[in-house]
């Protein structure tokens, strides 16, 4: 019975450690992947930082234009919300933080009397908003490991087309900004109308540093058509962003999160191995007690 | 014209093509060809698809971009390395490749690809994504045969 226990326990540790290699070699591999998501970042601010100072100028040259077509309107009907999650799971609250913060929003823009329509990035958007009987009217996948800029145009198109026609007053992102490796949140941030000067604290700083005197500069096409041209470009370059971050953020959460799984794994195995010693142990002894049990019953008395 | 130098960038979304100093920055834009040189007065333009053209002293840079958009900073203190006036020309591109870098082969194969499914997408004409579908092929066309031209010459 004894030695049944054993088998058990020898059982389980190998199954634990045996999970414990996998969880390693993913930790290992979401490390790597986060310094490379983190150059792609880096490499992609030059042309954030142009296209924002580009935006600022264009709206400090004609404020009527910029405040009929920039800003945060006022009482949006019909809003699109995007969000964006990675493809696989086994990434600690990374999915789920979005798509709570999701379903918040959309909770709270719905109670306000607007119309909602959801685009999602990842595949484990979909799932998790139809269970809950949310309609995604479109869903994007497959690349949040490793986005490329074409796929940042296919999702902003699908998202600028139905803004430009007039359908839409507001679109919302939901994305997880990478602060460091230990840090990353949740953000909520408007893609479309574009945010002016004003808007954003960010905008504000690079136009007093980057553009020169303002009003000076010359503009061709003029400036409606500049705006009206720079926006799609203007949420592509947003959106590749938001999925550079959410892949390194991604990679990040799922390091953490496999570095913990393999703690556990360690210390389960630990605990197992010592309750199956004990186990061992006790059945050793229970073994001698009965041999030398059984040697004593057969000696002959010595009074005999 | 030593002096006559600026600092150019041409950027696009996965990386800087170019960093550095540069005497004249020629590209297309929807009112004609232009070249920007040092001390140009501040602009902005669009850049219609074709080759931009950065000259630094020494050699000839030329970049193939899908459209973007030309920004010419100049005031004091804009230009980092040169004192008093000096002027940035940026260049954002969302598409760009260097000339010398097409991939001839590769834009053949999308040449056809995308002639082909625009021709099953005029077959077929059903829905009202059919739009949007026909819009992202004409754009892909346009771009592999934008590459051809720009390679075999």
């Amino acid at each position: 019975m004894a030695g049944g226990q054993e088998r058990v326990l020898r059982r389980r540790i190998k199954s634990v450690n045996a999970t414990k290699k996998i969880t390693k070699a993913m930790e290992l591999i979401a490390a790597s992947q986060i310094s490379r998501s983190q150059q792609r970042i880096a490499s992609n601010r030059p042309f954030r930082v142009g296209m924002a100072s580009l935006i600022v100028e264009a709206a400090s040259a004609n404020k009527a234009v910029a405040e009929k077509m920039l800003g945060v309107p006022e009482n949006p009907k019909s809003i699109t919300i995007v969000c964006i999650v990675g493809d696989r799971g086994l990434s600690g609250a990374y999915n789920s933080s979005v798509l709570r913060a999701t379903e918040r929003l959309i909770a709270e823009k719905t109670a306000n009397g607007a119309q909602v329509s959801l685009i999602t990035v990842g595949k484990k958007a979909p799932s998790y908003f139809r269970f809950r009987g949310f309609e995604v009217a479109e869903s994007f996948q497959g690349f949040s490991d490793k986005p490329e800029f074409e796929n940042a145009r296919a999702v902003a198109t699908a998202i600028a087309q139905p803004f430009t026609n007039g359908e839409v007053d507001q679109v919302l992102l939901v994305s997880t900004n990478y602060l460091s490796a230990a840090t990353q949140q949740v953000a909520i941030s408007q893609l479309l109308p574009l945010l002016g000067p004003d808007d954003g604290a960010e905008g504000e700083q690079q136009s007093s540093k980057q553009a020169g005197p303002a009003g000076y500069t010359e503009f061709e096409p003029d400036v409606e058509h500049l705006l009206a041209e720079l926006a799609p470009k203007a949420v592509e370059a947003e959106v590749f962003a938001a999925l550079l971050e959410g892949a390194a953020s991604f990679h990040a959460s799922q390091q953490r999160a496999m570095a913990a799984a393999t703690e556990n794994a360690e210390e389960l195995a630990r605990t197992l191995t010592r309750t199956m010693n004990r186990a061992r142990q006790d059945a050793i002894t229970t073994e001698i007690m009965e041999i030398v049990g059984g040697a004593e019953a057969l000696r002959p008395s010595k009074g005999a | 014209m030593a002096g006559a130098t600026f600092a150019a960038n041409l950027v696009c979304p996965e990386r800087a093509l170019f960093e550095g100093r540069a005497s004249a920055v020629s590209c297309r834009t929807s009112d004609g060809l232009i070249t920007v040189q040092n001390l140009h007065t501040p602009f902005v333009a669009d850049v219609l698809p074709g080759v931009v053209t950065i000259e630094t002293g020494s050699e000839v840079l030329r970049v193939l971009v899908h459209g973007g958009f030309l920004q010419v900073a100049t005031g004091p203190g804009l230009d980092t390395e040169a004192e008093g006036l000096g002027s940035t020309v940026t260049v954002l591109a969302g598409v760009a490749e260097l000339v010398g870098e097409i991939d001839l082969a590769r834009a053949e194969v999308a040449k056809s690809g995308a002639e082909a499914a625009l021709s099953a997408l005029n077959s077929s004409n059903d829905d009202e994504h059919a739009a949007a579908k026909r819009q992202s092929i004409e754009g892909d066309l346009a771009r592999a045969e934008l590459r051809i031209a720009t390679a075999s010459k």
